[in-house]
C-alpha cells in the first residue's frame, strides 16, 4: 500500500493507495500532524508532496554534452545552485534550436524549513519513495496537457499558488498568503512579466488565467515520473524494504515451482518405485549351459559354413563355356581364335575370333557376328555386350577391317556376366 | 525475519526437489540396469536355442568342411600331385605348373583364430579341344584338402590345325 501526502506549513492531508482505488485518509493542521502520521504503518511506502513558498527554480542554459559528462556537469551545477538548501534536483527540459543548440535544464530547491524537517522526522519511521513540490506538479500536468503560455492559479489547503508556464517551462510559480487577494495579485504578476521584460505589455494583458481545479494529491497519485528531492539517505529505507520486497517475491517464486516439482517428482517416484518392485520379483534366468554335444565356438563353425558355401558359388568357368559352346553352335562360321574368363567381379569373357570362310560379303560376315551379339545378350547370364571390333561398323571409335585381299572378318567382344546366376 | 523465513522456506522446498529428483535418478538407474540384465539373460537364451537348433541341422556340414580339409592346412603336396595326374587323365599335352607361396586372401578375412589362406596355381597346357580343360576344372573341383576355383583362364586357337593353348590361374583356399 503507497500512502499519499501533502504537506504545507499549516496543514497536510493523507490518501492511501488500496489496490486502484484512491482513498482520502485524513486532513489535519501542523499540530494535529503528529497523531495523523502515527496512523500510517511504519513499514508504509509514503510519496510527499510539498507545497512551500520557499522553493528556488531556475532554468539554466548549459553546453549539450550526454553521458558521465553531463552527469560532472549537472552535479556541479547542482551544488553551487543548493548551497543554501538540503533538498535540490535538476531535470532536463528541452533543447534549443538555435545557436550553440544548448540543453535547458530546471534546477529546484526544498529551503529545509522548520515545519518541514518536524514533518519529515515524524515520517522517518517510514518508507519514502519520493518527495516533489506543488510546482513540478503543476509543470507536469501543464505539459502532459500541452497548454501554452498561461499563468495558472491552483487552490489548495497550503493556499493559492500562482505559476507561469511559458511554452511549455515554467518560468515562476508563487505560494500566496491567505490574507492577500487573488486578483490583486494576477494583477501584480501581470506588472511584474512586463517590468522584467518576460513578456510584451500585449502579451502580459492577453495573458490567459487558468484554474487548476484537480485534487492535488489525486493528480499526484496518478503521476510517479515527477522530479524527486529527496536525497539518497531518505530513500536508503524505501530501497532497502523494494530490494526485500524483491527477494521475497522471487523465494516464492522458486516456493512455487519448487513445490510443484516436488510434487511431480514424488509421483513419477512413486510410479518408478511401483515399476521397481515388479522387476525386482522377476527372477534373472540363469546361463543355460550349453545343450549336449554343441561345441562352445557353433558361431565361428557357422561362419566357416557360410564361407565355404560362399566360395563354392563362386563363378565356374565350365557352366559360362558349356552355355557358349551352345550358342556357337549355331554360329558355325564364327571361328574362336582366342577366349578368357576372368571370374572377378561376377566373372566377364572377351572371345576374339573371325567368320571363316570368309564369303567376301562383309555385310554378311557383319550381320553373323551382331546375331552371335545378340544371341548372347539374350542369356540371362549375360549382362552387358561391347564390341571392340567388328567385319563392319560405322562407329568411328571401333576398328574397321577391310579391304580387297582380306580372307577373314574378324571380332573381339567383352561380355559382362551377372554374378549368382 | 519475513525474508529469512521465506529464504529458509525456498531452500527447504528446493532441497526436497532435489532429494527427490536424486530419487528418481536413482530408480531410473536401477530399473534400465534390471531390465539390461533381463534382456542380456534372454539374447543369451535365444542364442543358446538357435546355436543348438543350427548345430544339429548344420552339424554334419562342418564336419564335412572337417573331411575336406578346407579347415585345415595348406596341401600342396596333395595338390601337386592332383594336378600332374588329372592333367594326364584328361589328355592335357605340356602341362606344366608352378604353385605360388601361400598368402592371405585379400581382403583379410578371419574365422575365431583362423584366417582364409590362398594357394594360387598358374597352370599352362594344350588341349585338342576345350572339353578336356572342362574335363579336368570338372576333376579339380571335386579335389581335396580345401576349396578349389578358377580364377581366369585365357584360351589361344590361331589355327585349326594347331592345338589349343591354355593358360589359367587356379586357387586352394583354406581355413588356417
Amino acid at each position: 500500500m503507497t500512502w499519499f501526502i501533502y504537506l504545507s506549513a499549516h496543514s497536510v492531508r493523507v490518501m492511501c493507495r488500496l489496490g486502484k482505488r484512491l482513498i482520502s485518509v485524513a486532513e489535519a493542521d501542523a499540530a494535529a500532524s503528529a497523531a495523523l502520521f502515527a496512523q500510517i504503518p511504519s513499514t508504509a511506502t509514503i510519496r510527499i508532496l510539498v507545497d512551500s513558498a520557499e522553493d528556488v527554480y531556475q532554468t539554466i542554459c548549459l553546453p549539450h554534452v550526454t553521458g558521465r559528462a553531463r552527469q560532472h556537469m549537472l552535479a556541479r551545477h547542482l551544488q553551487t545552485f543548493a548551497i543554501n538548501h538540503a533538498y535540490a534536483a535538476v531535470s532536463w527540459q528541452v533543447r534549443l534550436t538555435e545557436g550553440r543548440r544548448d540543453d535547458v535544464y530546471l534546477f529546484a530547491a526544498i529551503q529545509a524549513s522548520d515545519w518541514l524537517q518536524t514533518y519529515l522526522q515524524h515520517l522517518q519511521r517510514t518508507h519514502l519513495a519520493a518527495m516533489t513540490t506543488v510546482a513540478m506538479l503543476v509543470q507536469r500536468e501543464v505539459a502532459l496537457n500541452k497548454h501554452a503560455t498561461a499563468l495558472w492559479v491552483t487552490q489548495s489547503v497550503g493556499g493559492v499558488r500562482l505559476t507561469l508556464v511559458a511554452r511549455g517551462q515554467m518560468l515562476f510559480t508563487r505560494l500566496l498568503n491567505n490574507n492577500l487577494v487573488v486578483a490583486d495579485e494576477i494583477s501584480k504578476t501581470r506588472q511584474y512579466l512586463v517590468n522584467h521584460q518576460l513578456l510584451s505589455a500585449s502579451e502580459s494583458e492577453s495573458l490567459p488565467i487558468q484554474s487548476y481545479n484537480e485534487d492535488m494529491l489525486t493528480a499526484f497519485a496518478r503521476d510517479s515520473q515527477l522530479l524527486n528531492f529527496a536525497t539518497p539517505v531518505m530513500l536508503q529505507a524505501y530501497k532497502r524494504a523494494r530490494g526485500q520486497q524483491i527477494f521475497v517475491t522471487a523465494m516464492r517464486v522458486v516456493i512455487i515451482f519448487g513445490l510443484s516439482a516436488t510434487i511431480y517428482l514424488y509421483q513419477q517416484n512413486q510410479q518408478l518405485a511401483a515399476q521397481w518392485q515388479g522387476l525386482a520379483s522377476v527372477p534373472v534366468p540363469a546361463i543355460m549351459p550349453a545343450a549336449t554335444g554343441v561345441p562352445a565356438r557353433v558361431n565361428e563353425m557357422q561362419a566357416s559354413v557360410a564361407l565355404a558355401q560362399e566360395l563354392r558359388h563362386a563363378p565356374d568357368p565350365v557352366v559360362d563355356l558349356a552355355w557358349l559352346s551352345t550358342i556357337l553352335t549355331h554360329y558355325p562360321s564364327l571361328q574362336i581364335t582366342h577366349l578368357t574368363w576372368r571370374a572377378a567381379t561376377g566373372g566377364s569373357l572377351v572371345i576374339g575370333g573371325e567368320v571363316r570362310p570368309f564369303t567376301g560379303s562383309d555385310v554378311v560376315a557383319h550381320t553373323e557376328v551382331e546375331a552371335f551379339i545378340t544371341a548372347l545378350r539374350n542369356r540371362a547370364r549375360v549382362s552387358a555386350v561391347q564390341a571392340f571390333a567388328l567385319p563392319m561398323n560405322s562407329n568411328p571409335q571401333l576398328v574397321m577391317h577391310g579391304g580387297a585381299t582380306q580372307s577373314a572378318a574378324k571380332f573381339e567382344l567383352q561380355v559382362s556376366l551377372r554374378g549368382g546366376i | 525475519m519475513k525474508v529469512l523465513l521465506t529464504l529458509i522456506m525456498a531452500i527447504a522446498v528446493c532441497a526436497s526437489a532435489g532429494w527427490q529428483w536424486y530419487q528418481q535418478t536413482h530408480w531410473q538407474l536401477a530399473i534400465v540396469a534390471k531390465q539390461a540384465q533381463l534382456r542380456v539373460a534372454q539374447q543369451q537364451q535365444i542364442q543358446r536355442q538357435a546355436d543348438a537348433h543350427w548345430w544339429a541341422q548344420h552339424h554334419a556340414d562342418y564336419q564335412q568342411l572337417l573331411d575336406t580339409g578346407f579347415v585345415g592346412t595348406d596341401a600342396r603336396v596333395s595338390w601337386y600331385q592332383q594336378l600332374n595326374k588329372l592333367a594326364m587323365h584328361a589328355g592335357v599335352r605340356h602341362a606344366e605348373f608352378e604353385i605360388a607361396a601361400q598368402s592371405v586372401h585379400q581382403p583379410a578375412l578371419h574365422i575365431g583364430n583362423r584366417s582364409l589362406m590362398d594357394t594360387s596355381v598358374q597352370w599352362r597346357g594344350d588341349v585338342v579341344h576345350e572339353g578336356v580343360l572342362v574335363e579336368l576344372l570338372n576333376q579339380l573341383v571335386t579335389t581335396k584338402p580345401g576349396i578349389f576355383n578358377v580364377r581366369q583362364c585365357d584360351l589361344n586357337h590361331t589355327n585349326d590345325s594347331a592345338l589349343i593353348s591354355v593358360g589359367c590361374e587356379f586357387v586352394w583356399q583354406v581355413l588356417q
